[in-house]
């Protein structure tokens, strides 16, 4: 058999090994195969490539990503059917607006914080949860992320002075966490500290937020949530929009915290919130 | 307000089900496609959410897995590519060494694994970074085609594009991707360099682009 012949024949190889070559085609790539030791080997490595690839890209949904979608999904059916479950919050929501343009937060913020109306957009498109203002915000806005105002942990601390607590850029259990960024976020007539990690493990990043808030001034209404206890401290846990939800207190300072990741996991990070 | 009507809650429910059993495959393609785990989420809740809302035009017992894929490619597409995938692939003969047999069939046997039939020294991960760097409109294709199991007719629906265009995208995706691991084994070793027929084809994805830019 002549290279000329292999030539003749190498466009169709892989479609040979398909089997979606129409009949007559398929016949005359097999009869040529089957005398030609280097397109056996072609025809092999053809196999070989494949089954590398199925190795490669096969990999299952994780339990969060499953929960996320199925939420979504049937959010999307409460929608169909007229049950809007945001509506009730759009209303509260534009209460805060006034407070966003602050001259102060304004001067401070101007170059990269978004306008209220994008805020509103936000709120609005969220489609199944919390009927709490602050996990309602935290869901949000891990859903959909708004610009970090600052990127470097140096300077998470200067988040502080409006937020009226300290603010920390959190190692969170050491588990490589990288600070995506931090801002502002207004709840109600207060202000919040937003939060925003990225956790790599095993090669897969999984998002957490974390809103750090002054717990005398904002109150979270966790009736929705679920106490779980984490060694010798409470954490109160939930579910929204196929996120996981936590809220924990120490030393004065509240951390609530949404992630893509399970509510176990979720809680502990609730504790590894502070260094 | 319009009252739920129990029969297509019914119904809704069993699309989600039936949607929910590919839910592993669009997930691992978004993730091939995007090639960033967030950005994959995102896609995938769109597609099943685009699906469910879409679910009149789906015709029960046909084939529910291509229609997703059509959805999340259109989607994938309207998201991240605005201009659509590549219509053209790059012209010229099938200067590559594996596709045209200069490379022995001793070579094409060490690069794999003859007991398990894949090819065995390359890890997963380098199989993934050469897929990852494959043009789009080849990644996807032979994603469906040797991942998903799709038929050849169905890529083209999915893909919105002839069977021939499958056909052509298929062969020149596999060879750039034969050719990025052989290079990989050669690198480390693997295999031994062979003496190859001059008019080198471009080995990275940049020198492909600007060569299929210059000959447009």
């Amino acid at each position: 058999m002549t290279v000329r012949g292999c030539r003749d024949f190498a466009h169709l190889v892989g479609a040979f090994a398909d089997g979606q070559l129409e009949a007559g085609r398929q016949l005359d790539v097999e009869a040529h195969v089957e005398g030609c030791g280097g397109c056996q080997e072609r025809v092999k490595l053809e196999f070989a490539t494949r089954a590398s690839l199925k190795r490669a890209v096969r990999e299952s949904a994780s339990d969060a990503v499953r929960a996320r979608v199925t939420a979504a999904m049937r959010a999307q059916t409460d929608r169909s059917a007229g049950q809007v479950v945001a509506q009730k919050k759009s209303a509260a929501w534009r209460t805060v607006v006034p407070l966003a343009s602050a001259a102060a937060f304004a001067l401070a913020w101007s170059a990269m914080s978004r306008g209220p109306l994008a805020r509103t957009t936000a709120t609005s498109s969220l489609h199944a949860g919390f009927g709490d203002d602050l996990l309602a915000e935290l869901v949000a806005e891990h859903g959909r992320p708004s610009p970090p105002e600052c990127t470097n942990p140096k300077n998470v601390g200067q988040l502080e002075q409006f937020v009226g607590v300290p603010v920390r850029a959190a190692t969170l259990q050491g588990q490589h966490a990288k600070l995506v960024g931090g801002c502002v976020l207004p709840v109600r007539r207060e202000r919040a500290a937003m939060l925003r990690y990225e956790l790599s493990s095993g090669g897969e990043t999984r998002r957490v937020s974390i809103i750090v808030f002054d717990p005398r001034r904002i109150q979270v209404s966790d009736s929705e949530l679920e106490a779980r206890p984490v060694g010798t401290a409470q954490v109160r846990v939930g579910r929204s929009n196929g996120y996981s939800v936590a809220v924990t207190q120490r030393a004065g300072v509240g951390y609530a915290l949404a992630s893509d990741m399970d509510m176990g996991k979720t809680a502990e990070l609730a504790l590894a919130t502070e260094e | 307000m319009p009252q739920l009507d129990s029969n297509s809650a019914k119904d809704s429910d069993a699309f989600m089900d039936e949607a929910l059993t590919h839910l592993d495959a669009l997930h691992g393609v978004a993730c091939r496609m995007t090639r960033n785990p967030t950005e994959a989420e995102d896609l995938v809740q769109d597609t099943l959410v685009k699906a469910l809302r879409a679910r009149d035009q789906y015709h029960a017992g046909t084939n529910l897995k291509a229609w997703l894929f059509r959805i999340l490619t259109n989607t994938f597409i309207n998201k991240f590519r605005r201009g659509g995938l590549e219509k053209s692939v790059f012209d010229g003969p099938d200067a590559d060494p594996l596709a045209d047999g200069w490379v022995s069939a001793s070579t094409m046997r060490q690069l794999r694994d003859p007991e398990q039939v894949a090819l065995l020294p390359i890890i997963e991960g380098e199989v993934r970074r050469a897929l990852d760097a494959l043009p789009p409109e080849f990644r996807l294709a032979v994603i469906l085609s040797d991942v998903e199991e799709f038929s050849y007719e169905e890529i083209a629906d999915i893909m919105g594009c002839p069977m021939g265009t499958v056909m052509s995208r298929l062969h020149r995706g596999r060879k750039i991707l034969q050719r990025t691991l052989y290079d990989h084994a050669l690198s480390m070793g693997i295999v031994k360099a062979e003496a190859l027929v001059a008019a080198e084809p471009p080995a990275d994805l940049a020198q492909f682009r600007a060569k299929k830019r210059g000959a447009a």
